[in-house]
């Protein structure tokens, strides 16, 4: 199929666009142009070549979950194992490139937003490596909830700037970055950590992703035999997902399927599934699908994993969604719970609370599959900072 | 600039003539109750408020400062919604133009002409989003032209001469300059980027340029004014003045008075 988004304006199909202040839209104009620059540049595309390789520790392996599919039953389940990149996250992908851009650009100063606190971490890291100021912004209930992450980016020398307006999760440090953004135009880069916001920066962070998707083609024939038949990454705004579909959404005999938070139950406000149970709107800078109540006021959101619990999901989800070249489901609290300890159970591997949820979609999926078919599953994270939750969370178990 | 006929540009019209800069002044509706928030409106009005600007609260106001932020969260516990705002702008059947402040997406999921001409209906001369530039705003302008509501759009110091240019090919209503980089709130001076980004504006366009963001004091107003504003926006200090229970009419009328232009 033919596929080649964003289009000039910035949109997936009616999704995306730029809806900003319009102070931002003279730093939008400089950041595309400067990426463009950047695509063309040997020194930056080497500079930030080697860092992927010799700082972040790329490529990352396919590893063949054995035990996992042999208890499960049916189709052959792999990982893509981002948990063993550096900091034990894919965000480290998109902090590296947007990072060098940044400096690239001669910005001081890196801003950034966090959810689970893996961006931030990431974010944190590159900065120090890179030379450039760091400061992170974090609703006041994720700094609770992962704490352990916060004393990370601390240590690597961020300023982690606590949010108590709105939901204080992680819709509210994006708010919160975008008007830190606004004061300061002149020496800041905001560091965006998914595949939201306004263009250009799906584009760019999906771009800065697609690493993971390329290496997994690569490495297919050497560990799965062929292509994958289904790949399953967990969506939250979605930058693990879109990196890993990128490099296969022209071949269409390769199923793409992103998986939701599904939170409690499907009730308004226990869930974060933005495309599944979601309506179309305007949130942080882009046309996409929202969690909204029926004035367009933005509805809280809940997730067991900070990292999926965002009320929106990028532009290019939703244009995959509507084109139906990608599918969209959701994996409860539950399921992921139970996803996280039969993982950690069989293959000695603890995913991040968000991997499970792609995990738990695997598992189910793969038993209706046969045995010579295969399931990728992008493992974005490692669960180390999860295990606090997964402690408070034992009864589920 | 592109022209409509409607009560804004009027007004505009008159105080140019009277070499006056108009008084926006804006207060978020709702806040912290509906009625109390119409009560404000109406000092504003009587204390000289010669546009009277209201906010449309909206969950995620990444253009706003913690004053105006905390007056909308406030505003939506108490039950504000669009629906609810136009009824109170209907009630207060003020003497001057209305304009509205929200962001976009409420006018998305009303839909856009529906939301315009709902307010229309409940008397409102102009809308401005904040979140909403021109490259994305064609659905908003013709809704605008079709009910001759009157459109605003912001610009920034940071905005170009040449694309001031083109925003004002789109504006209907004002420009909306924000006086300095940040989000809204009250701030001690105007700086000299303000002064100087309102003359480079002027010279830039015929279409009337109003400054807001940071503007609180009378001293501001006057030193707008005589650069040559056509208003000064005033937000955050009636927000301010409202919870610290200060006279609003009082503060309006001394704004009011800076904007005489000797």
């Amino acid at each position: 199929m033919f596929y080649d988004y964003p289009d000039k304006n910035g949109k997936f199909g009616v999704f995306g666009g730029k809806f900003v202040p319009e102070v931002i839209t003279p730093l939008l104009e400089e950041l595309e142009q400067a990426y463009n620059n950047a695509k063309k540049d040997e020194q930056f595309q080497l500079q930030l070549n080697d860092l992927l390789k010799h700082f972040a520790g790329r490529p990352t392996p396919i590893y063949f979950a054995e035990n996992l599919s042999k208890r499960v039953g049916g189709a052959r389940i792999f990982l893509k194992r981002e948990d063993l990149a550096h900091l034990g996250a894919h965000k480290i992908n998109n902090a590296l490139g947007q990072a060098l851009l940044a400096k690239f650009m001669g910005k001081k100063r890196v801003i950034a937003e966090t959810g689970a606190g893996q961006h931030g971490v990431a974010t944190a890291s590159a900065c120090a490596k890179l030379g450039l100021k760091c400061r992170v912004y974090m609703g006041s209930v994720d700094v609770e909830r992962q704490a352990l992450n916060v004393f990370r980016m601390k240590l690597m020398g961020a300023e982690v700037t606590p949010v108590e307006s709105g939901s204080k999760t992680l819709k509210d440090a994006i708010n919160e970055a975008f008007r830190d953004w606004i004061a300061n135009v002149h020496d800041t880069h905001y560091l965006i950590g998914s595949v939201v916001g306004p263009h250009p920066y799906p584009l760019i962070v999906r771009d800065f992703q697609s690493i993971i998707g390329k290496e997994a083609k690569k490495q297919a024939s050497d560990t799965i035999g062929k292509l994958p038949d289904c790949i399953v990454a967990c969506v939250g705004g979605g930058s693990n997902a879109a990196g890993i579909f990128s490099e296969f959404v022209s071949d269409e005999k390769v199923k793409l399927i992103g998986v939701e938070a599904g939170g409690k139950s499907k009730k308004s406000g226990e869930h974060a599934a933005s495309i599944c149970l979601g309506t179309k709107g305007v949130l942080h800078g882009s046309l996409g699908f929202v969690l909204q109540d029926e004035f367009g006021q933005i509805i809280e959101t809940h997730s067991v994993s900070a990292g999926l619990d965002y009320p929106g999901v990028g532009p290019e989800h939703c244009l995959l969604h509507e084109l139906k070249r990608a599918e969209y489901v959701s994996a409860t609290d539950e399921e992921a719970l139970e996803a996280f300890k039969t993982l950690s159970e069989c293959e000695g591997i603890m995913p991040a609370l968000e991997s499970a949820h792609a995990l738990a979609h695997a598992v189910k999926l793969a038993k209706k599959m046969k045995k010579e078919e295969s399931i990728l599953v992008c493992l974005s994270g490692r669960g180390d900072k999860d295990v606090e939750i997964i402690k408070k969370n034992t009864s589920l178990l | 600039m592109n022209s409509i006929e409607n009560s804004l540009s009027a007004k505009l019209r008159e105080l140019k003539e009277k070499k006056q800069a108009a008084l926006v002044s804006f207060f978020p509706l709702g806040f912290p109750n509906m009625n109390t928030s119409i009560d404000v409106c109406a000092q504003l009005l009587c204390g000289g408020t010669d546009i009277l600007e209201v906010g449309i609260p909206f969950s995620d106001p990444i253009a706003d400062g913690p004053t105006i932020q905390a007056a909308s969260q406030q505003a939506l516990a108490n039950g504000a919604n669009p629906k609810k705002c136009f009824e109170a702008v209907r009630k207060l059947n003020a003497s001057v133009p209305v304009m509205i402040l929200t962001y976009y997406n409420l006018l998305y999921k009303m839909g856009v002409e529906n939301f315009v001409s709902e307010a229309k209906k409940a008397g409102v001369s102009a809308i401005l989003a904040a979140d909403l530039p021109i490259e994305e705003a064609s659905e908003f302008e013709k809704a605008c032209a079709k009910h001759n509501v009157a459109t605003v759009f912001i610009i920034a110091p940071n905005t170009s001469s040449e694309r001031v240019k083109k925003i004002a090919l789109h504006t209907t209503g004002f420009l909306y300059l924000m006086a300095h980089f940040g989000v809204t709130g009250e701030k001690d001076n105007v700086e000299d980027l303000t002064i100087q980004a309102v003359k480079r504006v002027k010279k830039a366009t015929n279409t009337p340029v109003c400054v807001g963001f940071g503007i609180s004091k009378e001293e501001h107003a006057r030193k707008l004014a005589e650069a040559g504003a056509d208003g000064v926006i005033v937000g955050s200090a009636f927000v301010k003045a409202s919870r610290a229970g200060e006279s609003i009419e009082a503060l309006a009328r001394k704004l009011k008075h800076a904007t005489l232009k000797k």
